[in-house]
């Protein structure tokens, strides 16, 4: 849905640009209208089969009553937000879409800040819950001011000619608060065509991407509670790394798509390519370096989260791994940003394939050491895993994109 | 008067990102003499460079840094205020919660 808004809203400003026309705020409107109903029916079907997924994610792992019902609680508070949550991640799409990465900044600070406030005052007297509900919170005051901020921002078509476009907002006299609850319009059922075309290849992606950790956190389910305390401190922390990477495979997908479209008898143009490879990969390195840095301090980080000296143990014994797999995360991003601006679509999905059955795979063996009374096993080997991952994801991804360069030279 | 959808005579990404590209040199003011250029058909091209790369990046983390934020704050309260056992119960609910939302709408986080 997202990268499907990032995308389809830039073609529109594209097609605007030239036609003086208003497509971009009909796409927006139906991208956000489309947004409500993912967002409804996700969070009905979350909420209503909360417990369901705890007892599968749970497992026959020994873990108390209130460990259970606490999560169960938490999916079912968090299920009321999502509708704010999957409108938020497309207006934001959007924005990248219309070039802007910095006003979604402001919203995610404003976000944070509801979002902390919440914490303090309802975590003390409700636990996880409390968390729970000052996320929704913040989410819903993030969404009134991204819907305000649409209605108000001029949409700029070119940053040298001032005033030369239009100065309403994008949603101005397009989009009102209530259209959230309409169905598209036919004239815009082309719009959602587009966006549907999306879904199936992003979808399987995601499935691929994510089989390893809804794995790791089913097993370390079996590891016990100071073991899932730190991985949900590990995690949290990590989540918070990924989108550094992240970014560059979003810019690799912005600047790289132009050069490689670019009619093939040029010349030039693998030269071109080549040289934006190597920058890429560079600059991935440098942010893999950074990233590795941080990580290494997450035995002293882990104290902003817990008091529990089982816990900071725990967190310190992964700390390499994590560091390992943050060193080379910044070429893997950079790389498969590549490989997809490159729409070498079939090559990440016969790799994520593999990766979707192997990861799971060797974390299920370790759940099998575990409830055979293997010792030593504990969090360190499931992070030691996603290092050995990482290291095989980079070198495949680094040896893809050379393959192709070489491939375009020829 | 609307003009038709010419994909082909469109070369929007291009433009797109070497218009950004040089605003971004002119905010990097050394790029004049940037020896990464090609000549493309008509179209002196530019390779985007290593700090223009970093430049356009670091901006677009925030977007991404949203949701993992959150749930970070989330993690920090409830270790320090409510302890080992609700922070331990927050591991499968948040899995559940955000991977379920990455599988929905793929948030294509990336991992």
């Amino acid at each position: 849905m997202y990268t499907a808004a990032t995308s389809i809203v830039a073609a529109a400003v594209e097609k605007d640009r030239q036609s003086q026309g208003n497509l971009t705020s009909l796409t927006i409107a139906t991208a956000l209208q489309l947004a409500m109903i993912v967002g409804t029916i996700f969070g009905v079907g979350l909420g209503g089969s909360s417990r369901f997924f705890v007892n599968v994610l749970l497992g026959n792992s020994v873990n108390d009553a209130a460990l259970i019902s606490a999560a169960t609680n938490y999916v079912k508070i968090r299920a009321l937000g999502m509708p704010a949550a999957v409108l938020i991640g497309t207006a934001q799409s959007a924005c990248l879409g219309m070039k802007d990465n910095r006003s979604p900044l402001v919203v995610m600070i404003a976000a944070a800040l509801v979002n902390l406030i919440g914490d303090i005052i309802l975590v003390s007297s409700l636990g996880s819950a409390g968390a729970a509900w000052a996320t929704v919170m913040s989410q819903y005051a993030a969404l009134i001011m991204f819907i305000k901020w649409l209605n108000a921002k001029p949409l700029n078509f070119n940053t040298n000619e001032k005033g030369s476009s239009a100065t309403r907002g994008i949603l101005y006299g397009h989009f009102k608060v209530s259209d959230l609850f309409k169905m598209p319009q036919p004239q815009s059922t082309g719009i959602a065509q587009k966006f549907w075309e999306y879904v199936v290849p992003v979808t399987t992606t995601a499935i691929g991407r994510i089989s390893g950790y809804v794995a790791m956190s089913h097993v370390v389910c079996f590891f016990g509670t100071a073991d899932m305390a730190a991985q949900q401190i590990l995690l949290a922390f990590f989540l918070c790394f990924v989108p550094m990477c992240d970014s560059l495979n979003l810019t690799a997908q912005s600047f790289v798509p132009g050069i490689h479209e670019l009619s093939a008898n040029v010349g030039n143009r693998s030269k071109l390519m080549k040289q934006t490879v190597e920058n890429f990969l560079k600059a991935g390195t440098v942010f893999g370096f950074v990233m590795a840095l941080i990580a290494s301090c997450m035995p002293f980080a882990s104290r902003v989260c817990t008091r529990d000296p089982a816990v900071i143990a725990s967190v310190a014994s992964c700390t390499p791994s994590l560091a390992i797999y943050c060193a080379l995360s910044g070429v893997v991003c950079a790389g498969e940003g590549l490989l997809l601006a490159q729409k070498d679509l079939k090559f990440l999905k016969n790799s994520f394939s593999i990766f979707f059955f192997a990861v799971p795979f060797f974390l299920l063996r370790l759940k099998k050491s575990v409830l055979d009374g293997v010792q030593q096993v504990g969090l360190k080997s499931a992070w030691g895993i996603f290092a050995g991952y990482q290291v095989i994801r980079s070198a495949m991804w680094i040896l893809r994109v050379r393959q192709l360069l070489i491939r375009d030279e020829t | 008067m609307e003009k038709p959808w010419e994909p082909h005579r469109e070369r929007s990404k291009i433009m797109g990102a070497s218009r950004e590209h040089r605003v971004l040199c002119n905010m990097a003011s050394n790029c004049d003499s940037n020896p990464e250029r090609f000549h493309v058909g008509d179209d002196l091209v530019e390779a985007p460079t290593v700090q223009n790369i970093i430049k356009f990046a670091i901006p677009a983390i925030g977007i991404w840094l949203c949701g993992p934020l959150l749930s970070l704050i989330d993690t920090s309260a409830v270790g320090m205020l409510s302890g080992t056992a609700q922070l331990a119960a927050l591991n499968p609910a948040i899995t559940i919660t955000d991977d379920g939302a990455l599988l929905v709408v793929s948030y294509v986080y990336f991992y």
